[in-house]
């Protein structure tokens, strides 16, 4: 096969991180990846050495400069030879197909063009060829897999009794403004199907604001929609240092919910200095009237799960034939850090040990949650391929912004409602669960107890219940 | 084998951010005028804390021991009237769970 006339590849300029993008061991995650960032002086430099040489610059980013030319630009400037060859792909819809790839043998890295022989050595690391990639964006359904799973929006939606109020009351959270502060936000084929509409800040600190790498955000705001689908969403992506600011910056936007799915394991005094700081946020936010509804923890003794003010959201399991016990992957405990606070306080859906695999949850594709559950079998791993853009899990992270959603019901149909009501109802309204034990190994019993709190938060009971008032 | 890294060393340039504590019912006006006027980006006040983010230069330079990891800032280069009006400066340690866990 004849080389292309345009060769299409991305050059990384030299990373700041002391290790190139092309030689480092480290698997690059949101974490790690502004080591393999240039500094803005080194990518300037290299965008105008490679202008210099022949090469179109079509795109800028901070780990590539996206270039084209003809193949002999490549070779002159490079000193290396390309050449052409025929590979098995997999194109759109499963066809087995032969693709052509633009190679080089200067390095074992299959597409990689050395540079260190070229004027540009010292701006840029590795010149990375663009291959043929075939459509693959991620279905917008959930693979079928043979366990008890449930699936989105419907079986979490009737699970809390959400349906019953979307279809009888007309309640869907509509004007309600609900931000949870997690890992980002991708716009997945689900949830552009079904219209969920959402808007994306940044957290001081983070960045990428359409791409959510860890897949956790993504993943755990279907559980929001799942409840309220007509809510206005904001995601505000955190850094994973800086999680106090972007709370405070969630606050900032005045919303009606904040849905915090993450915490530190703090079991004893002390707070820490920056959870004492976040505990006066949690605290200033729910004084000006916003519900904070944050995850009680997976094993955790989770702050701000067990701040007094927040409604901490535990897990209970339903089972095929719709019985219900205390989940095992989910906390409850009582605080020892805030005198009389047992969490939770009302549980959502969350699934068993190991892992708490049981929601299936749409995912940015090759995140760190559709890779990390991939593969396997049920209940060690959730049988999904690792790029598929699916994946199975939950935990009281799923249980938040389920909560989260139902407090948008209420709210829409009872805007003047405050946290402490909303909390009220909630566990006045929920059912009670009475089997099982959660991770701490409390036994869920008749009432209220630290396994579940007052049990299975109820949509359709608590909407009525906050009409009423 | 890739080719081994070459080019210039690393430079300080990447975004860095910390935590600004304030003492209880404490003002943020002088804290805020600080670190603004000496580059930093500073989010709103929520409780008791505000965000200052910039350059990793620009950290290093205001709080020497920082390294992008979890710990209390040393305040020695914070003008002594700011620092009566911090109670500390932390870059936070990462969540035990969400973002990095099953759920």
């Amino acid at each position: 096969m004849p080389l292309p006339d345009v060769v299409y590849a991305q050059a990384s300029p030299t990373s700041m991180g002391g290790t190139s993008l092309f030689a480092t061991k480290a698997r690059i995650r949101a974490a790690n990846v502004p080591s393999f960032f240039a500094t803005a002086a080194v990518v300037r430099d290299a965008e105008k050495a490679l202008k210099r040489a022949g090469f179109k610059v079509l795109h800028v980013a901070p780990t590539t400069i996206n270039i084209a030319g003809p193949p002999a630009l490549y070779e002159k400037v490079f000193k290396t030879k390309l050449f052409s060859e025929e590979r098995d792909v997999v194109k759109l819809m499963g066809t087995a197909d032969k693709g052509t790839f633009v190679e080089t043998r200067d390095t074992e890295m299959p597409g990689l063009i050395d540079t260190s022989k070229s004027p540009v050595s010292n701006l840029v690391e590795g010149v990375a060829i663009e291959r043929p990639v075939y459509y693959m964006a991620p279905n917008a359904y959930p693979p079928p897999k043979a366990y008890w799973h449930l699936r989105m929006p419907g079986d979490v939606s009737m699970g809390l009794g959400a349906d019953t109020v979307h279809r009888r009351m007309g309640f869907t959270g509509k004007g309600v403004k609900v931000v949870m502060v997690d890992s980002g936000w991708f716009a997945h084929p689900y949830f552009v199907g079904r219209g969920y509409r959402a808007s994306v800040g940044l957290g001081p600190g983070s960045f990428q604001p359409d791409l959510d790498g860890s897949g956790h955000g993504t993943g755990e705001s279907a559980n929001l929609y799942a409840v309220a689908p007509d809510v206005e969403f904001t995601m505000m992506k955190m850094s994973f240092f800086n999680s106090t600011a972007a709370f405070n910056a969630a606050v900032a936007l005045q919303p009606d919910i904040i849905s915090v799915s993450w915490g530190t394991d703090v079991e004893k005094p002390p707070l820490g200095a920056a959870d004492r700081a976040l505990a006066a946020s949690v605290a200033a936010a729910v004084q000006s009237g916003i519900i904070v509804v944050a995850a009680a923890g997976n094993g955790q003794f989770s702050f701000p799960g067990q701040h007094p003010d927040v409604i901490s959201a535990g897990g209970v399991y339903m089972k095929e034939n719709g019985d219900l016990q205390a989940s095992s992957f989910s906390s409850g405990f009582p605080s020892q850090i805030f005198s009389r606070r047992n969490t939770p306080d009302v549980s959502g859906l969350v699934g068993m040990k190991p892992n708490g695999a049981y929601i299936a949850l749409p995912v940015e594709p090759n995140s760190e949650f559709d890779a990390e559950f991939a593969g396997g079998s049920h209940p060690d791993k959730d049988e999904t391929k690792p790029n598929d853009g699916w994946a199975m899990f939950s935990g009281t992270s799923a249980s938040a912004p389920q909560l989260a959603g139902i407090c948008a019901l209420m709210k829409e149909a009872k805007p003047n409602l405050t946290p402490k009501e909303a909390r009220d109802i909630l566990k006045r309204t929920a059912r009670d669960v009475t089997k099982g034990k959660n991770a701490m190994g409390h036994r869920a019993t008749a009432g209220r107890d630290v396994a579940t709190g007052a049990g299975l938060a109820d949509a359709n009971k608590a909407v009525q219940a906050a009409a009423r008032r | 084998m890739p080719p081994p890294r070459r080019g210039p060393r690393r430079t300080a340039d990447r975004p860095a951010a910390a935590l600004a504590i304030l003492p209880e019912g404490q003002s943020d006006a002088e804290v805020r005028e600080f670190f603004e006027g000496a580059g930093f980006e500073v989010g709103p006040t929520v409780g008791v804390s505000l965000s200052i983010a910039g350059p990793e230069r620009l950290m290093k330079e205001t709080f020497p021991d920082f390294d992008g990891r979890p710990r209390e800032l040393s305040l020695r280069k914070v003008p002594r009237k700011v620092r009566k009006r911090l109670d500390s400066v932390v870059v936070e340690r990462p969540p035990d769970f969400g973002p990095f866990g099953p759920g």
